[in-house]
This record gives C-alpha cells, sequence and structure tokens, in this order.
C-alpha cells in the first residue's frame, strides 16, 4: 500500500475522534518530573509558582519519581556523571512521555564545550521540544510547554491500533506537523 | 529545714482551656484567612498570577532577548564582518564569512552571520563588542524549536524581524545612534492559536516602547 494510502486511510472519523480525545487528555495533564540539574531548575521553579503558575496548562505536577511522570523536563548542564542516570530515569519513564531540554546547556551543551559536559541531552534522550536561553525565562518555558502541546495534538495515537500498513509516526509527523 | 517546691495544677488549666469551643474555633480562626485569602484569590483582587499567553510582563528596556542585525540605509546589513562579536562570544555561537562590499569606504561585509541560537547564552557581550552597532538585542524570549537545525538563525533571519512589534528592542548600548538608524516597519500580526484553546487577543496589552516613530512623536 502506497504511503499517501495509509495516512488517509488512517485519518477516519472514529480514529481522528479517539485521536484528540486521547491527545486532548495527554496534553492536558503532562506531569513533568523534577530533574533540576543546574541553574535553569530555579527558573523551573519559579514557572510552578504562582507568578506564572504552571497549573494553568496542567502541567504543574511535578513528580519526584519517573514511573508518575509524563514529561522529563531536563533542566541544567548534563554533565558526563549525570548522563547515565539521565538516561536510566527517562527508561524507567512509562509511554508516552516527552522530553523538552530546558536552556543552552541541556540543548547543546552551551558555554561548556569541555570534557566533561554532555554536548546536548539529545545526544542521550530524543527531545520534542529545545527552549533557548540562559536560563530560559518563565515564559519561554510556557511557550515550549504550550508548544509541546501543540505537538502532542499533532500525534496519532490509534493510528498504530486501527491503522493498517507499517508506518512510523515520524512519517506522518513529518507531513502534518505544522512547524513555526 | 525542707523546702517545698511550689507546684501548679497544670491539668486544671489545661482543661479550662482545652474546652470543646475553643477545640471547634480555633481552626475556624485559623481558616478565615485562608478563605478570605481565597476568595481575594477567586475574585481577582490580589492574584500575584501572570496570565502568561494573554497578558504579558514588561521587560526592561535593557533586557537581553534575541539578536538583531541593524541593517544600513539601503538594507544591507552594517556588519563589517570583523569578528569581534565571535571573538567576545563566551560560547562561541556566532560564524561569520566575509566577503566584498561594492562601496569602496567600507573594507568589508558579512556573506555570511549565522547565530545559533541554543548555543547563544544571551550575555550580551556581541553587542558590547560591535563597533559598528550592527548587532544589537531584542526582547524576543519565545524562540522555542522542535530540532536543533531550526535555531541556526542566519543572516536574513538575523535581520527580518517580524515579531520585534510585539517584543520590542532590548539591550543596544548606542540607543539614540540605533534608534536613528533602525526603521523597522510594523506588520500585521499573526494571529496565534495554540493547544487548541490558546488564542492571542487581538487588543492585549503588550509591551510598551516597540516602535521608535511614536516616541520620537512624543519627545516633540
Amino acid at each position: 500500500m502506497a504511503r499517501e494510502e495509509i495516512v488517509e486511510s488512517s485519518s477516519g472519523i472514529i480514529t481522528s475522534t479517539v485521536d484528540f480525545v486521547f491527545n486532548w487528555a495527554r496534553a492536558s495533564a503532562l506531569w513533568p518530573m523534577t530533574f533540576g540539574l543546574a541553574c535553569c531548575a530555579i527558573e523551573m521553579m519559579a514557572t510552578g509558582a504562582s507568578r506564572f503558575d504552571m497549573d494553568r496548562f496542567g502541567a504543574g505536577v511535578f513528580r519526584p519519581s519517573p514511573r508518575q511522570s509524563d514529561l522529563m523536563i531536563v533542566a541544567g548542564t548534563p554533565t558526563l556523571k549525570m548522563a547515565p542516570v539521565i538516561k536510566r530515569v527517562w527508561d524507567q519513564m512509562p509511554e508516552p512521555k516527552w522530553c523538552i531540554a530546558m536552556g543552552a546547556c541541556a540543548s547543546t551543551g552551551g558555554p561548556f564545550p569541555t570534557y566533561s559536559t554532555l554536548q546536548g541531552v539529545d545526544r542521550i534522550v530524543p527531545v520534542d521540544v529545545y527552549i533557548p536561553g540562559c536560563p530560559p525565562r518563565p515564559e519561554a518555558l510556557l511557550y515550549g510547554l504550550m508548544r509541546l502541546q501543540d505537538k502532542i495534538m499533532q500525534e496519532h495515537p490509534t493510528r498504530f491500533v486501527f491503522g493498517k500498513g507499517n508506518i512510523s509516526q515520524e512519517d506522518v509527523e513529518g507531513e502534518t506537523l505544522v512547524t513555526a | 529545714m525542707k523546702k517545698i517546691a511550689k507546684t501548679i495544677n497544670v491539668s486544671e488549666i489545661a482543661e479550662r482551656e482545652n474546652s470543646l469551643v475553643k477545640e471547634i474555633f480555633s481552626p475556624l480562626s485559623g481558616m478565615k484567612l485562608t478563605m478570605s485569602r481565597m476568595v481575594q484569590n477567586l475574585t481577582g483582587q490580589v492574584s500575584p498570577t501572570i496570565n502568561y499567553p494573554e497578558e504579558r510582563r514588561s521587560y526592561s528596556d535593557r533586557y537581553r532577548g534575541a539578536h538583531i542585525l541593524t541593517a544600513r540605509e539601503d538594507g544591507t546589513p552594517r556588519c563589517v564582518a570583523c569578528y569581534m562579536c565571535a571573538t567576545a562570544c563566551p560560547a562561541d555561537c556566532i560564524y561569520i564569512e566575509p566577503k566584498e562590499h561594492p562601496d569602496p569606504h567600507i573594507e568589508k561585509q558579512a556573506a555570511r552571520f549565522e547565530i545559533d541560537m541554543l548555543r547563544c547564552v544571551f550575555c550580551g557581550f556581541c553587542v558590547d563588542a560591535c563597533p559598528e552597532e550592527a548587532i544589537i538585542m531584542s526582547r524576543e524570549t519565545e524562540i522555542t524549536a522542535f530540532s536543533r537545525g531550526e535555531t541556526m538563525w542566519d543572516l536574513v533571519r538575523l535581520m527580518k524581524r517580524p515579531e520585534l512589534k510585539e517584543f520590542g528592542m532590548g539591550y543596544r548600548p548606542n540607543e539614540t545612534l540605533v534608534d536613528s538608524q533602525v526603521m523597522f516597519v510594523p506588520t500585521e500580526k499573526v494571529q496565534k492559536k495554540m493547544a487548541g484553546r490558546i488564542t492571542l487577543k487581538e487588543d492585549v496589552e503588550m509591551i510598551p516602547n516597540v516602535t521608535y516613530k511614536v516616541q520620537d512623536d512624543e519627545k516633540q
């Protein structure tokens, strides 16, 4: 079956409605994990506090355990010593899960192109949203969160249940995901 | 002589103070403060929350956000590719390639000027280092990306800044010179739709001091 046909066949009214309900539920209750590694964590805390109030987006329930969370906000400098821990914590999170690389260090290594710093957390975990800034303002984190919610709303969780054919989600997203 | 210690029967006092009425009302008196705060919050009297996508906090005039490359009057970049900013950059996020400028009075101009916004730490050293006021900063913070390639801002992206109307200019040491040179035309604002429910309002009060022509009129 051609790729276009597969995309079309799994976008029926039932599956798209179920998709919407799933996506809405997932996007509206992102439980982030407390993963503060450095100074970005202070801004993350400020985002959770009452001035910016992440709870307005349903994402204020910071969990101390990876088993209960579905969004990892890597806030801070990932050192090479910390990298295996980040990887293990990511693997412990149940699907579906997303990852935000917050700040310059977590995204690219930032001002530390050194032997001890991991040059971007996307070398060990798949990152959904990158937020520039050193550290990013709480507004920037909220904006990144909204972009992530946008991304979640574009997903097709039922495609793998009802869909025909073997098509990866990345293939479909590349077509439908509206960037910028 | 034997000393007799003075004793106080505590239980009597305790019984008198721990009456049932007090046990009921003392938590309530504590709750009164909580409840009054809750009512004030719900009615919006004391709420400290900034409802972010609709309301924004106004930043300082020296805020260091995303960079702007300023232009000459003919539209070419003011940058002369002197590598001062790239040298001063602590994160090594600026990449410049020079080329010849047609005007013989100007030595060089930038053929490529790229800033990796993800690696940038927004320290403002490039702005301080620049001898031509070619690079200044805006107050833009919303530069989120889905991939690392999206944040490599090239010359065109750094000069064309449709977001400026919304965010305004930030850190620029030589304000009078910059403001006389930099002309940005306010464009139509794009209606942003986010997460299926959040929409930027059109008439929302944005950050002040955005257009410089208006400012000049106010001075006169």
